[in-house]
């Protein structure tokens, strides 16, 4: 309770309000902007931030993050172009509500439930971070390595239908992460003869080459293929009581269901967003206006990401371990600081934790006021040309990526992994197990071989006590998971046929 | 026989060059009794797994054609690819031309060619942009931006 009252006198500081604004502002228009998300934003921010206070800087990075779940609703709406994908699904009945003339009543819901939502996120993270960094403070090396492996194998398998192209990914990850001279070794490993590579590469280059670089390029794509209609706002940004009544429980109950999945690795916003609006399908008495503007169907998935940013954040602060690109870009930036999150963070940094969890409330706020009375100055991005818009993420990316070591190796580094990222992508190789693999390669390596080193070479360590037994299930579950589910779904459809076609649908939504 | 069926490959040619290149770290007779070495072997064998995984699952697929069909609208990559390369020139002209200069040319051949004919815009925001950003970065934010070599100082 202590902590939890000096978290708010850290928030409430002057230049952490300022900063927690310039966050979800930053925020909320790359939510609303095609062609960077929130993981590049926050690398491009890094150079910025070096010098400033580290909790002011996590205050203003966390802020891009949960700003951006907001922002993303209005393209999805006005224009059927979701700028992330965790409003994907917010496009189906959005953009369905805006033709009808309800763009208000749209913009109005997402942002009502994003800032209830997101509050019961905040709510939820704060009760549960404590217990869980306790429980985890058990943790020896191998659990360590196992906690992380399943991170990654979760990530992997919950990545698509395709795990042995989620798995290449985290291989190459890791594989980059050990570029630069080994710490325990001291020995040279795969710099090839460049001077630069010897700290590694640095993430920050790797992760704005693969989503700012590369996503450009797909815009490059996009462009030649014309782009949607815009809508303009018609109607007050107010709900009606009818309105009102028809979203709160969707906004509830995707609040839940957006915080549960957060937690988990590799679930993540975008997948709480599916399990959002199914649900709601499937508890609505009326599933046929689905698809056709049915305010459901933007409450619940537009309160399912912002809850999943705050869910998140519970395992990144009391394990170290990022469930997402995003978390693990924040990962990154905190060990950038010299902090390494995890169970003894909330302890040895308490202000920095509660501060942070605590600058969300306010945030939270801030973007009510943004997107309702507001709403109209990001409005206006969403008319932005194209044309105009992917050169300038470009020179960004170029300035982001040389002005934090001033090193053109970095730039070549951005441009490798961007090029790289484009034609992954065309063969459908997810990208986020790779950033993720690259941000924990090190830690994972080192816990490897600490634990090996405690065993004498042994790796019956890793079966050594009841947490590492766990673990290693639930790491074989995660990796086993993409099969057994293909398995399963086979089985269901051989036998009930009625069910297959069903279960097409429900892919196609 | 479709290309994209050979993709389960490329994790074998890398896993192939990662090899070589682990096999080339010195090993030490003393520190850490598992070496540099160990945990690069474990990726290669993540590689390997990972292209088994692969070639499965494009098997799998290979049975639904459509899986396999792609949009012909969405095949543009020669665009993007001279995208990169302009990129490429951007990032070789910067320390010499400077960070002005070289993003001033850099948006103003970009924005002509995917902002057609809206000259004015274009212009402005090539100018403003690099000059901007470059005031704010180095003189506000401190963050060092290549002036340029062969600018007078």
């Amino acid at each position: 309770m202590e902590h939890l009252i000096s978290g708010f006198a850290v928030a409430l500081q002057w230049d952490n309000l300022i900063y927690t604004f310039i966050g979800v502002f930053i925020g909320t228009i790359v939510g609303v902007l095609p062609g960077i998300g929130p993981s590049a934003s926050i690398a491009l921010l890094v150079p910025i931030t070096f010098g400033m206070n580290p909790t002011s800087a996590l205050i203003m990075m966390s802020g891009i993050y949960y700003g951006a779940m907001y922002g993303g609703s209005i393209s999805s709406i006005l224009i059927n172009t979701p700028g992330e994908a965790s409003s994907v699904m917010t496009a189906i009945d959005g953009y369905q509500m805006a033709k009808k003339g309800r763009a208000g009543a749209a913009l109005a819901v997402a942002a009502w439930g994003s800032f209830i939502a997101g509050t019961i996120g905040i709510v939820a993270l704060s009760l549960l971070a404590v217990p869980l960094a306790q429980f985890a403070l058990e943790f020896g090396p191998a659990e360590y390595f196992l906690v992380m492996l399943f991170s990654m194998a979760a990530v992997s398998a919950l990545a698509g239908d395709a795990p042995g192209k989620a798995v290449f990914s985290m291989m190459l990850g890791l594989a980059v992460a050990t570029v630069g001279i080994d710490m325990q070794t001291g020995q040279e490993r795969f710099t090839f003869a460049i001077p630069e590579f010897q700290d590694g590469i640095h993430f920050v280059a790797v992760v704005v080459g693969l989503f700012a670089v590369a996503e450009v390029l797909r815009g490059v794509e996009d462009w030649y293929m014309g782009t949607n209609e815009v809508i303009r706002i018609k109607g007050k940004l107010m709900l009606t009581r009818d309105e009102w009544k028809r979203s709160i429980k969707p906004i509830a109950r995707g609040g839940i269901i957006g915080f549960l999945l957060g937690v988990l690795p590799g679930a993540g916003t975008t997948i709480a967003t599916f399990l959002s609006y199914a649900a709601e399908k499937k508890s609505s008495k009326h599933p046929e206006e689905f698809g056709h503007g049915a305010i459901e169907g933007v409450a619940g998935p537009e309160s399912a990401n912002n809850a999943a940013t705050m869910g998140a954040m519970v395992p990144l602060l009391s394990l170290g371990l990022p469930g997402s690109s995003t978390t693990a870009v924040l990962l990154g930036v905190l060990i950038m600081y010299g902090i390494q999150p995890g169970p003894t963070l909330f302890t040895a940094k308490p202000e920095l934790v509660w501060g942070l969890i605590n600058s969300m409330y306010v945030g939270n706020i801030m973007l009510l006021i943004l997107n309702l009375p507001l709403i109209g100055l990001f409005v206006r991005l969403v008319y932005l040309p194209v044309g105009l818009l992917l050169p300038i993420i470009l020179a960004l990316s170029v300035m982001g990526a040389y002005g934090l070591n001033s090193s053109v190796i970095d730039l070549y580094v951005m441009l490798f992994f961007g090029v790289a990222g484009y034609l992954l992508e065309k063969i459908k190789v997810p990208l986020g197990p790779m950033v993720l693999a690259l941000v924990l390669g090190g830690t994972l390596e080192q816990s490897f071989r600490q634990a090996m080193t405690i065993s004498s070479g042994s790796p019956k360590i890793f079966v050594g006590t009841p947490i590492c037994v766990v673990l290693l299930i639930m790491c074989i579950g995660a990796i086993s998971w993409p099969f057994i589910s293909k398995v399963m779904a086979r089985r269901t459809a051989a036998s009930t046929p009625k069910r297959a076609i069903e279960n097409q649908v429900g892919e196609t939504l | 026989m479709s290309y994209t069926r050979l993709g389960f490959l490329l994790p074998l040619v890398l896993a192939a060059f990662y090899e070589f290149m682990t096999e080339r770290i010195p090993s030490l007779a003393f520190g850490d009794p598992l070496g540099a070495r160990a945990f690069p072997r474990l990726i290669v064998a993540g590689l390997v797994l990972s292209a088994v995984l692969w070639a499965f699952e494009d098997r799998g697929r290979a049975k639904t054609s459509e899986a396999l069909t792609e949009h012909p609208e969405g095949n543009h990559y020669v665009a993007a690819l001279a995208v990169a390369a302009a990129v490429l020139v951007y990032i070789l002209a910067l320390v010499p031309l400077g960070y002005v200069i070289s993003t001033l040319v850099f948006l103003l051949v970009l924005t002509s060619y995917f902002n057609k004919g809206k000259w004015i815009a274009n212009v402005a925001t090539s100018v403003m942009f690099p000059v901007a950003s470059y005031l704010l970065f180095t003189k506000l934010l401190g963050v060092a931006l290549p002036y340029g070599e062969l600018l007078p100082a």
